[in-house]
């Protein structure tokens, strides 16, 4: 590389940083000494530098800061819209109900008893019409028909609070379940490397 | 842009908008020039400006002063310009704004000798105007924010080496510019 265009490489640097007396720099300054055209090259970066340090900001117009403060201090509205639940949602929820009524209606069939007796019987006896007796009316539970009973307000309830807590579901709560799941199998993978690493 | 004092950011985390209406006004000048600088539109940079402070009012409270206040500022507004302009797909005109111009080139009464320095500055800054963006953004940056290199490079995510590159080449380019132009006078005269 010719001086000249070593010269006009580093200048810019050079003269930005503030000309710093380096040893190094004593070959460029002696060049400037001696070469005319790169010290009128130098002459006009020092008039850059001078111009850009002295850049004006632009000032901004003053109603910016007035509609920013405008919006800030509106409260921002609840979306309150009904939006139909996403299939990731209901899908689930629909094979679990399934699943599970399965296996209770399964394991009520195989080992009558166990939850609440024979549900056949228990239905049948439901459905027959009531007696009527001559005498006063007396009223007989059976440990089979309370059970039932039971189970039936429990799973009636558990449905109406599941559908409540699922008629709020947002895109939020949705980001907040990713996290969340996201959160869990990043835990679950660390504990599965502590145990291999244990191991 | 000075750096707003650690109580008062700590109050809009709070959502106190009085204390955010005073953040809004000690930066909104180094956001618009940034913004001004990126977009060269008077109207976008303006709209650029109250998006990003509504950005910023809503993210403050994930701000976790890992970094400098000013910088997280800068950040959000150098990504959203950019983003912007991408969108506008460079349709936006080099100078489009007369008045503002006139703002900067304004005369004002000062010596006569004077006059002749400032109309050179007020063509150097008309040059950088006319930068490509890249070049541009790190003069806005260095010189108007005064930013030192490495915060200009972390908020660019650039090496080090590239900014002071980019600015050595603006450098070079306005210096050609003023030689163009002085060239131009004596023939003239």
């Amino acid at each position: 590389m010719r001086p000249c265009e070593l010269c006009r490489a580093v200048l810019p640097q050079y003269i930005a940083d503030g000309e710093p007396s380096l040893p190094m720099h004593e070959a460029l300054r002696a060049h400037l000494d001696a070469c005319p055209a790169c010290a009128a090259y130098a002459t006009r970066l020092r008039t850059v530098e001078e111009a850009l340090h002295a850049y004006p900001a632009v000032p901004a117009p003053p109603q910016v800061a007035a509609r920013v403060i405008c919006t800030v201090r509106t409260p921002a509205r609840q979306a309150e819209t009904w939006e139909p639940l996403p299939r990731s949602v209901w899908a689930p929820v629909l094979v679990t109900v399934i699943v599970t009524a399965m296996v209770f209606l399964s394991v009520g069939q195989l080992s009558p008893g166990l939850f609440w007796g024979n549900l056949e019987a228990t239905f049948a006896g439901w459905l027959q019409p009531p007696e009527v007796m001559s005498g006063a009316p007396t009223l007989t539970i059976h440990p089979e028909d309370f059970w039932a009973v039971l189970c039936g307000i429990f799973v009636s309830i558990a449905g109406l609070g599941f559908c409540v807590a699922l008629s709020s579901w947002n895109a939020r709560t949705s980001k907040t379940l990713g996290q969340i799941e996201a959160s869990a199998a990043e835990r679950a993978s660390r504990f599965w490397q502590n145990v291999r690493h244990a191991d | 842009m000075s750096e707003p004092a650690d109580e008062l950011v700590r109050s809009c985390q709070n959502g106190d908008t009085a204390a955010f209406s005073r953040l809004v006004a000690e930066t909104q000048t180094g956001v618009f020039s940034l913004a001004y600088g990126v977009l060269h539109d008077h109207q976008e940079a303006q709209d650029m400006t109250q998006e990003v402070y509504l950005r910023v009012w809503h993210a403050l409270p994930s701000f976790r002063a890992e970094s400098k206040f000013s910088t997280w500022l800068y950040r959000i507004v150098v990504n959203a310009c950019l983003n912007r302009r991408r969108s506008l797909r460079h349709n936006l005109a080099i100078v489009d704004d007369p008045e503002l111009f006139e703002r900067i080139t304004a005369p004002r009464a000062d010596p006569a000798g004077q006059t002749m320095l400032r109309e050179r500055k007020e063509e150097l800054w008309a040059a950088v105007d006319r930068l490509p963006e890249k070049y541009r953004l790190v003069i806005v940056l260095f010189y108007q924010q005064e930013l030192p290199y490495g915060e200009i490079a972390r908020l660019l995510s650039l090496p080090l080496g590239t900014v002071k590159a980019h600015l050595n080449r603006a450098r070079q380019a306005l210096a050609c510019s003023l030689g163009a132009r002085q060239e131009e006078l004596v023939e003239t005269l």
